[in-house]
Formats: structure tokens, sequence, C-alpha cells
């Protein structure tokens, strides 16, 4: 089919997928016994405080007014108020996101270039070994959740080694850039602070390493095991028998057509990230979303949990719908294939 | 060809992560510890402070210990507490009291500035009281009808007019602290108080409309409130006290213990483990400072909630208490309490009846109980604060503790935020809860009206719900008693009514104990305490001595 | 006459027990999977003769004993004690049990609906039944699983239950999924046709010649699964969303002593190698099975 139209359906089915999750958090969110205005206010406020502020908060309609009111809120990005903070959610959410999306974002980078790297290594001294030790690690990494590693780390880099810091993203005293994107890393470029630059880099270090210890197995036994079924295929064959060198075979011939896979893992992969990160914001003191909305979750901070999940459901959505038209482009048989396997 | 674009494409990425790898050591030390002296004593001097979170700095709103810090930082009160219970003048230069002990006029100090640069005069302390009033949070109830009227005769001065005595009156006048009423006015939004909106809660949530020696420079309301040094201040700031005064919402153990030994934390929160406290205590130029802060750890008991709404019950978990373990084994160098008050306020009564650990007497108060021989159908819930670690111990040792006596108990732990929540009313306030309270003022009716009295029900302060008549009646005798050996007279009463009923249990008398750099930093209330939470990490008399610690880091 | 056919019954099991060989010899070919059968084994054995395999059983309820309160690890207790004077071996044995709980009654209960909705698309693909139930699934695969999970145990109380049964909710859609395609796979396959034309019914199609044709698959992947929900379960339990004290779960017990790094430092190693140990039992039994059974789908 048309690349277009895969597009479209994918969006078609992103949209209907995110009403759906709106509709589950809103009924989960108003499940909860107890009268949120109260709790937000105090015992000890007045009654009719407590009235007045209900008939704002459209409380006392129906169910499905009421979804449509918080909806409308949501599309315009108003999330309600914050138990905990007392101040609006997506202002916590404008400080808090930025830090998780940079954690994701160097996880990733993590991830995809040295598990890649790792597989090539391990493809071509195979059985050495390398490739052994290679293999070992990368089970060691599926194996163990983000959080033991990050423990570990925190153990061995943190206390043993002091090598890198284990919490926050900037050292004190050095001055945080102006807030652009809010990822410090690009700020700091931006604005020409390399000191805060390096000080972010260092900090980002460990945390990003931990999430991505999963990730970055799983991509290097995959572009391990890829590369080495495409190795027995008769063109690399033929190009061997042409004499060109084993290292642009290597590169060129074999990485790409063995990337496919890579690819649609990293969908997969990214969404493990999102869902770790909290693990690992927690034992690193980082300032992130995630953090945050573990926070919110054990304050019963119930605005701050939706807007939470709802941020996190739609990147992951945008994410695996970019990933999917990237799959395709690369390559027409999971179009096709996928159309297999949808039966719209 | 291909070749160039892999290298290039290779370098670029191992700029942006591998070289943090290699200078990774380096570099990191680097910002920690950097090369010249110069570098280090450039810039503002800090002092920076663990705590648990959150703060509300809106002084009609805050009242546990890290608002009661903040906003004793950014605001100023009529009196300011002295280390001997007693008090002195602060914006108040001097006060009279008419005969019949009615009528209160203080007399303001001449030009007072406000951070925004207008002056406080009498306006500004009327509209203070009101709005406390109003609103009718934080320590609003420690005043509720105990102050009839507040006017301003002129510009510097106030009377107070009471409806009837109250003796500790002067002293209660730390917990009201001024606010710019001006400033305040013009920031108003939407609210419930008629012309006055919201009364600026929105504003003062995030905000200071103070005259302190500190202004707020920036707060992230989740994690961090940044205070600068207000020059124009009136009263003392020492020469060497910071530029910048750091309240860091962490209790963290890590944290607290790298920032520490990098030198970048001054002192440390008090509700680290004891293990941490020793390690802490471990790191070259850094003591562990504690004092008897007035206040205990209690165990509150809702009184209301079955099984506990039975005397013996609770008498029995009383007994059943292992009081010599828990100073010995987890809060080493503390005493058992002996009754409600600390034993270094005054008005404590010595004489108060003291429950020792004994299984036995445990079971024989059990026997007497209407619930006899049904404990297993009325299991007790106890909530302990998630962010104070040593609380689990406690915690575990009550719930291994009751289990002999065949009480079953079930612990919970429970982030600070959401035990201010469920102490809001009788059916979500937990079976017991763990929570230290220290007083408001330097005698034991601070702790006693705080704790015992119906109006103060329903906070982080009191969960019993005891809403005893007899108690709230005799309470408000002893405020009434302008005399003090009189009204302490009757606060050793109250205590010995307030034993009979065990509505709690009185674990220890609380040593507030702090890590700090003392290399570096000098505390003068370390040393000399005031009984009054809040007004010990009093950033204008602290001293921090930033050579100091650039020889420390130069090492 | 004396008839030649071999007695049916006596060489069906002739039947299996070569069958069953083969297979033993297969599997035992790769030593690792030997080593993942050989650590669930020990690992399901120690959770179920807890009581009397550790030291001291005791230390699993309300128990302290400050006096023994942060030993490193010794002769008497082979993984210290921690912050109360607990037995961590034998805290780490009980909390096996609860691992595997959460693992076998999530698998158990997810799998069957997953795997019946999975069938029934899957056969009557390109009708409304399909569409309606994936994307029923489609919604539930879009959100990150933990996020869902949390979200859900954000509203109830923060115990056992609801933990698992959040889990639960999330990934009943996984074998849905799997089942789907395999399926509509085999939809093509001669001997559906086959059936088809001989006048089965729709359910004997699909129970009697399609599911057991998934059953390799859906046999490694809920091997495979109990690894990861173990993880999702530790990493709630240590966000705070597990087991209440003084219920030993591994995943609080990592968290709890994350505080006393480094000093401390068994408080937190211990659990956490055991969590790697069984969640890498699993994985490595279900590798085994994946390359025994010759399934790609997984």
């Amino acid at each position: 089919m048309k690349l277009s139209t895969f597009i479209l359906r994918r969006l078609a089915l992103a949209v209907g997928v995110l009403l759906g999750l709106s509709i589950l958090i809103f009924v989960i969110s108003r499940v909860v016994p107890g009268d949120p205005v109260r709790l937000a206010l105090g015992a000890r406020a007045p009654q009719e405080v407590v009235d007045k502020i209900s008939a704002e908060m459209h409380l006392d309609k129906s169910y499905p007014v009421q979804y449509a009111m918080w909806l409308k809120g949501v599309v315009q990005g108003d999330f309600g108020t914050s138990l905990y903070t007392r101040r609006s959610v997506s202002q916590d959410i404008r400080a808090f996101l930025p830090a998780t999306l940079e954690l994701a974002i160097y996880s990733g980078i993590i991830m995809t270039f040295f598990g890649i790297l790792l597989g090539v290594l391990s493809v071509q001294k195979k059985n050495s070994w390398v490739d052994n030790i290679v293999r070992v690690i990368s089970y060691l990494g599926v194996v163990t959740p983000a959080f033991i590693f990050a423990i570990i780390f925190v153990l061995l880099f943190g206390f043993y080694l002091d090598a890198f810091p284990i919490s926050g993203r900037l050292a004190p005293g050095i001055t945080a850039p102006p807030f652009i994107t809010g990822m410090i890393t690009i700020d700091s470029l931006l604005t020409g602070n390399f000191r805060a630059y390096f000080s972010a880099l260092t900090h980002l270090f460990l945390p990003a390493l931990s999430l991505a210890m999963a990730g970055l197995s799983q991509q290097a036994r995959i572009a391990r095991s890829s590369m080495s079924d495409n190795l027995q295929k008769d063109y690399i064959l033929a190009h061997r028998a042409y004499g060109i060198q084993e290292r642009k075979i290597m590169f060129k011939y074999l990485l790409k057509p063995s990337l496919i896979p890579t690819v649609s893992i990293l969908g997969l992969d990214f969404a493990a990230l999102l869902s770790n990160a909290f693990l690992v914001e927690l034992v690193f003191n980082w300032p992130g979303i995630s953090r945050y909305g573990v926070n919110a979750i054990l304050r019963k901070d119930l605005n701050a949990v939706a807007a939470v999940v709802m941020i996190l459901g739609v990147t992951f959505v945008v994410v695996n719908i970019v990933v999917d038209v990237v799959v395709a482009y690369l390559d027409p048989r999971i179009r096709m294939r996928r159309d297999r396997s949808s039966a719209l | 060809m291909y070749r160039m674009k892999w290298v290039l494409v290779s370098l670029v990425l191992v700029v942006l992560i591998a070289f943090p790898l290699g200078c990774g050591p380096g570099e990191y030390e680097d910002d920690a510890a950097p090369p010249t002296d110069e570098t280090l004593l450039d810039g503002p001097v800090y002092l920076r402070k663990t705590f648990s979170w959150p703060t509300q700095i809106d002084p009609a709103i805050g009242s546990d210990f890290s608002s009661s810090t903040a906003m004793t930082n950014l605001y100023d009160t009529l009196i300011y507490p002295t280390s001997d219970g007693a008090f002195e003048p602060h914006l108040a230069e001097s006060w009279d009291i008419s005969e019949d002990n009615l009528t209160y006029h203080f007399y303001l100090a001449e030009g007072v500035m406000f951070h925004d640069g207008t002056e406080l005069t009498a306006e500004d302390v009327v509209f203070s009281f009101e709005r406390l009033q109003a609103i009718g949070e934080g320590f609003a109830y420690i005043f509720k009808g105990r102050v009839s009227q507040v006017i301003a005769i002129d510009d510097y001065t106030v009377e107070f007019t009471l409806p009837q005595p109250f003796g500790p009156f002067l002293s209660t006048l730390t917990r009201l602290y001024i606010v710019n009423k001006d400033l305040v006015l013009a920031n108003i939004q939407d609210g419930a108080h008629g012309e006055f909106g919201d009364y600026g809660t929105g504003f003062l949530n995030d905000n200071d409309a103070g005259s302190g020696a500190y202004k707020v420079k920036e707060f992230d309301v989740a994690t961090l409130l940044v205070m600068e040094k207000f020059d124009d201040y009136f009263a003392f700031i020492d020469p060497m006290a910071p530029d910048i005064f750091e309240m860091i919402g962490t209790t963290e153990a890590a944290t607290v213990r790298t920032s520490m030994m990098r030198r970048d934390l001054e002192i440390s929160d008090q509700w680290q483990t004891l293990e941490a406290f020793q390690s802490l205590d471990g790191i070259e130029g850094v003591d562990i400072a504690r004092w008897p802060d007035g206040g205990q750890l209690y165990l509150m008991m809702n009184t209301q909630k079955p099984p506990l709404d039975c005397v013996h019950a609770r008498r029995a978990l009383s007994y059943a208490f292992n009081y010599t373990s828990l100073v010995k084994d987890i809060y080493p160098g503390t005493e058992q309490a002996r009754g409600p008050v600390s034993s270094v306020l005054p008005g404590w009564n010595a004489n108060v009846f003291q429950f020792n650990y004994d299984l036995d007497k445990a079971q024989e108060e059990m026997a007497l109980s209407k619930y006899a021989g049904q404990w297993d159908q009325y299991p007790i819930e106890y909530a302990w604060t998630a962010e104070v670690a040593d609380l689990e111990k406690i915690a575990l040792m009550t719930q291994a503790e009751s289990q002999k006596i065949g009480l079953q108990v079930e612990i919970v732990s429970t982030p600070w935020m959401t035990m201010i929540d469920k102490a809001g009313s009788i059916e979500t306030t937990p079976h017991i809860m763990s929570i230290w309270v220290a007083p408001h003022y330097g005698e034991a009716g601070s702790i006693l009206e705080a704790k015992y009295h119906s109006s103060n029900s329903g906070t982080w302060e009191q969960t019993e719900w005891l809403l005893n008549d007899d108690i709230d009646a005799m309470l408000e005798q002893a405020m009434g008693t302008v005399d003090r050996e009189e009204r302490f007279a009757i606060y050793m009463d109250i205590q010995d009514m307030i034993v009979e009923l065990a509505p709690t249990i009185f674990a220890y008398d609380n040593m507030e104990r702090h890590a700090y750099q003392s290399y570096y930093v000098t505390w003068p209330q370390a040393a000399n305490p005031i009984p009054v939470m809040g007004y010990n990490v009093v950033a204008r008399f602290i001293q921090v001595d930033p050579v100091k610690r650039a020889e420390l880091l130069g090492n | 006459m004396h008839s030649n056919a071999p007695d049916i019954k006596e060489s069906l099991w002739e039947k299996r027990k070569d069958n069953l060989s083969r297979i033993w010899y297969k599997f035992s070919g790769n030593y690792l999977s030997i080593v993942g059968l050989a650590i669930v084994l020990i690992v399901i054995f120690m959770a179920i003769f807890a009581p009397w395999v550790t030291p001291y059983p005791e230390h699993r309820g309300a128990f302290v004993d400050f006096s023994n309160a942060m030993q490193s690890p010794n002769a008497e207790h082979w993984f210290g004690t921690d912050a109360v004077g607990r037995d961590i071996l034998t805290r780490v044995i009980f909390g096996f049990r609860f691992s595997l709980m959460m693992g076998f009654v999530v698998i158990g209960l997810a799998a069957p609906p997953g795997i019946v909705a999975g069938l029934v698309a899957g056969y009557f693909r390109d009708t409304w039944v399909d569409t309606v139930i994936m994307r029923v699934t489609d919604v539930f695969l879009a959100v990150p699983p933990l996020i869902l999970a949390m979200a859900i145990t954000a509203v109830l109380p923060p115990n056992v239950f609801y933990a698992m049964l959040a889990v639960t909710l999330m990934w009943w859609p996984w074998y849905a999924r799997l089942v789907y395609g395999i399926a509509s796979s085999l939809q093509n396959e001669f001997f559906v046709q086959a059936a088809q034309v001989t006048g089965a019914s729709k359910a004997y199609i699909i129970f009697r010649e399609i599911l057991p044709n998934s059953i390799s698959a859906i046999f490694t992947k809920m091997t495979l699964d109990v690894g990861i929900v173990i993880i999702i379960a530790a990493s709630l339990s240590f966000v705070g969303l597990g087991a209440q004290p003084p219920t030993p779960d591994l995943g609080t017990m990592v968290s709890d002593g994350a505080k006393y790094l480094p000093d401390q430092w068994w408080v937190t190693i211990c659990p956490a190698l055991a969590i790697v140990f069984i969640v890498l039992g699993f994985n490595l039994l279900g590798d085994g099975l994946r390359d025994m059974l010759a399934v790609e789908e997984v």
C-alpha cells in the first residue's frame, strides 16, 4: 500500500488509542473515594468554600460532562492543580518533562550506538572470547532490571571509584543555562556554556547507562543474530569473491539490512526506557517527570497522575508511529505484514 | 569515502558521549574543587541544608518544621524567643499591658523595611492577624478565640484586645509573622474571601511578602527554596552570614552523604538514619550537633477508632512498647519520655505516671477491655512517615511486640504529605501515627494545647481526636491564668489527666540532631538552642567561612 | 488368525517415551538451558519448602532483634542481617515465594483470556469480531505497561493484590497478539482447510486444530514472561507499591537497603543478586525451550 495511506491509518489508530486511554484515566481518577476538593483545601476549610470550588471544578455535573470538560482542558494543556505543589500541573510538567526526555534520548543514543557496536564486534570475532564476553554481558543486561544496575553503578562509580556524580543534573555552584528546551545539554551548547555542558553530561552518564543496559543488550543480541544470519547470504559471498575488504562488507553491505530488526525493536525499547525511567530517576534523584509521577501516585495527587500518564502515553504513541513509519519505509515487506495482521 | 562518513559520525558520537568518560573523573572533580583559591572565594557564600518536604512559606498556611524555618527567615514577628524559654523585643521595641491583662499595646520599631522597599507599619500587623484568622490554617489555632480585635492606633502602635486573659499570649507571638499588606492586596486572585479574594494564598505559595533577613530568590515548590540576604534588614545579621540560604527538599541518604563529602551541603536534615549519622560523623570536618528540641516522638492513637477507643487497649499498647530498646538501640543517647511534655520544657510534671515495658501488665489491661477475646477482628493500622527510615524500625518493633500480646498491627509507610492529609478526619486517621511534635513557644502549654485541645484536632500535631471537654476547659483555664506559677500548676494537673487517658504512647524526648560542617560553619543555636520549632536554623546568625571551606577542598 | 497389528496402547507409550527422550536429548545439548532448568527448580523448591529450608524462618514475620542488626555476611548469617536484625538469606528465600507467586498468578490469569481472544480473533479474521478484539488490544498495548500499572495502583490501596491486578490487566494483550498472529497464519494451512471442508465446527477447529499448534509458542512465551513479570513486580515494590512489611519482598528489600550504601552494602546487594538469579534462570530456560521447540514467533 502507499506510504501515505499507511501513515494516515497509523495516525487514526493513534488518535483512537489516545482517546481510549484518556477515558481509562478519567474513569480511574473518578473512582477514588473521598472528596478531592476537601482533600485539596484541608479539613478545616469552611463548607461554603468547598462547595464553591466544587462547582467551579464542575464536580456536580454528570460524568460525561465532567469528562468533556476535563478533556477540553487537557487538549489546551490544562491539567488542573497539583495537590502537592499547589500550582498548576502543566507548570510542573514543563519543569520536569525535559529532564526525562533528555535522559531518554541520551540513553537511546548509548543503547543504539554501543549496542550495535558490540553486536558488530561480536560478529566479527564470532565465537572468540570477545564474542563470548559480549554475549554474557548482553545476557546479564537483559535479566537485570534497570534499578539494580542503577544501584550497582551508584556503589561502584559513585562511592568506590568516585568517578561520576550520583544525584541531580548539575553540580551545585554551576548555574544552569536559560530554559530553551529544558534539556541542559542542548541549552548549554546553544548558549556556549561549556562548563555546564560537561557537568550535565557527567551527571547524565550513570542514569542513562543504567537505563540503557537492557536495550543495549537487546540491540547487541539482535544485531549479532541478524548480522550472522545475513552473513550466510549469497550476496555477501559474492562481495567476498570480488575481493572487497572485510570492513567494507561489514559496514556497507551487512549493517544496513541488518538494522531493520534493530529499528523495529527501537520502538519497544523506547517504551521500556520511558517505563523504567522512574526507577532510575528515584535512585539518582533525577528531577524528571517519571519521578514526579511516582511521587504523585504515592501521594494520591490525582491530577498529576492523570497528566503524567497522558503525557507519557502521547510520547510513547508518537515515538511508535515514527518508528513504524521509518521501518515501513525501510522495508516494504513489513508494511505488507502489518497489513495482514490488522484486519481493518 | 564511505569510511570518512563513518569516521565522522563516530567522532561526533564519541565527543558527545565518550568524552565525559575520559574526562569524567577529572572534569567532575573540577566542578567540586576549582583549581585556584580565587575561583572558590569568588561568588556568593552559600548555606545549604536538606529538609523534609513540602515547604509552605505562606505564614497563614505553613506549620511544620521546614515551613517554620522558612517563615522565620523570610518574615519577622513582634517578639523573638530566647534560648531560656523567654523572649525579647523584635519588631515591637516595647509594649505595655493593661491592668486587667486584656489590652496590649505594642510600639513598633520605625524604619523597618519590607523586601519591596516599603515600610512596615501597624496596618501590616493588623492585616497579618486578620488574614491568619480568616484563612484559618497553619498556626491560626493558637490565637483562635483568644483575641477579639487588633487595631492600628497609629503608624507604629498596635493594640490587641483580648476577651479574657491569655497567659502565654506574648510568647505565642512567635507565630504571628507579619506580611506586607499592600503587596498581598496587589496580588490577590479569585477566591473565597469576598473582597479579599484568595487572600493572596496563590501569590504567597511561592513568593514572600516579608521583612525578614532573607528574601525568596527562587522557589521551585517541589524541590528547592533559594533565599538571598536582604541587606536593608532592620536587625542583626552576622557579618559572616551566608549570602544565600538554600533549603533543599530531599532526605536521600546517598545525596546527603556525597554532598557533605564534597562540601556542597553545610547542614544535613535531622531525619537521617542512625547508621547515616555515624558515617557522616566520620567525615573529616563534620560533626553532629544535637540538642533537646522540647518536643517528643509521639505514637498518636486515634481514640475514636475501635479497638483504640477503649482506654485499656491503649494502656496495653503503652505497656507493650519497648522503651528500653528504643533509647538504647534506635535512638541512643535519648531518654524515655515522661508524660506528654518534654523534660526540658518549663511546666513539665516530673512526677507524672510513666509506663514501662511490661508485657504482663499489657495483657492484664487487655483482659479488662471490652474487646477482650475479639482482638483478631480489630486489626490496628500504624502509619509511619516514609521519608524517615528509622521510623520503620519503631513500626516493626511495635508490630513484633504487639504480636506477642495477640494484637495485630499492620504497618504502612506513608509519605509526609499523605500523613498530613490523613490526619484530616476521624475516618481517614489511622489507628496509630508516629510523628514528632515540637513546641511553638517555650512552655508546656504549647504542646498541651497543640496536642490535646479540640480546636487543633485534625492536624498532623494531633491525630488522637480526644475531643475531651474537661481537658479543653482546663487548658483554657490555664491559658487564662496570667501568673506563671499558677499556670504551671494547672499544666501539671492536665498532664496527669492525659496520662490517665493514655491517648498517646510517649516514646522519647526528642534530640534534634544534624550533621554539619563544623570546620567552616559556626552555628550558635547548636550550642544554645531556642525551644521553638524553626528558630534554630536562622541564617542570619550562622557563620559560613569560605576560606576554611576552600582549605578543606584544597586537600 | 493372530493379528500383526502391534498393541496400540503399548506402541503409543513407546512413542511417547521416544519423543520425550528425543526432546530431552535436544534440550540437554544446550547446557545453558540445563542451568536455567536447574535454577528454576532450585528456586521453586526453596520457595515451597522455605519454612524448613531457611535458617531463621521466624524472621519473615514481625521480628526485631536490634542487638544483631547490620551484621555483615558471616557464618551465622550468610547474607548478613538488616537494620532491625533479621537474617537476609531467610528473607530472600521467602521473597522468592512472593516473586514466584506474582509471576505464576499473573501469567496464569492473563494468558487464558488473552489466548482465547487471540484464537477467536484469528479465526474470525476480517470480520468485525477480529477488528473489535484487535483494537482493544491495541489500546492496551499502546501504553507503556508499567505506566498503566502504576496509574491503576495510584487509585487503589497499595498492596499486593491490586498490584497483581494491574499487571495482569496489561499483560493479556500480548498473548492475544501472539495467538492471533499464529492463528491467522495457520488459517491458510491445509489441515485447517481440510477440517473446514469436512464440516468441522468453528469451535472444533479453534480448539482442536489451531490451539495445539500454538502450544509451543505459548508455553515458551509464558516461561520467558515469568522473568519479566518478576522484574515488573520488583520494580513496583521498589517504588513502594508491593507487599507491606514485614512480608519479605525482593524489590522492597532492594529499595529499603539502598539508603545504607555503601557501608552496609549487603542489605541491598544480596536481594538484588537474588532477583538477577531468579530471572536469569527463567530466561535461560525459556531460551532453551524456544531453541528446542523451534519457535520463531516469540
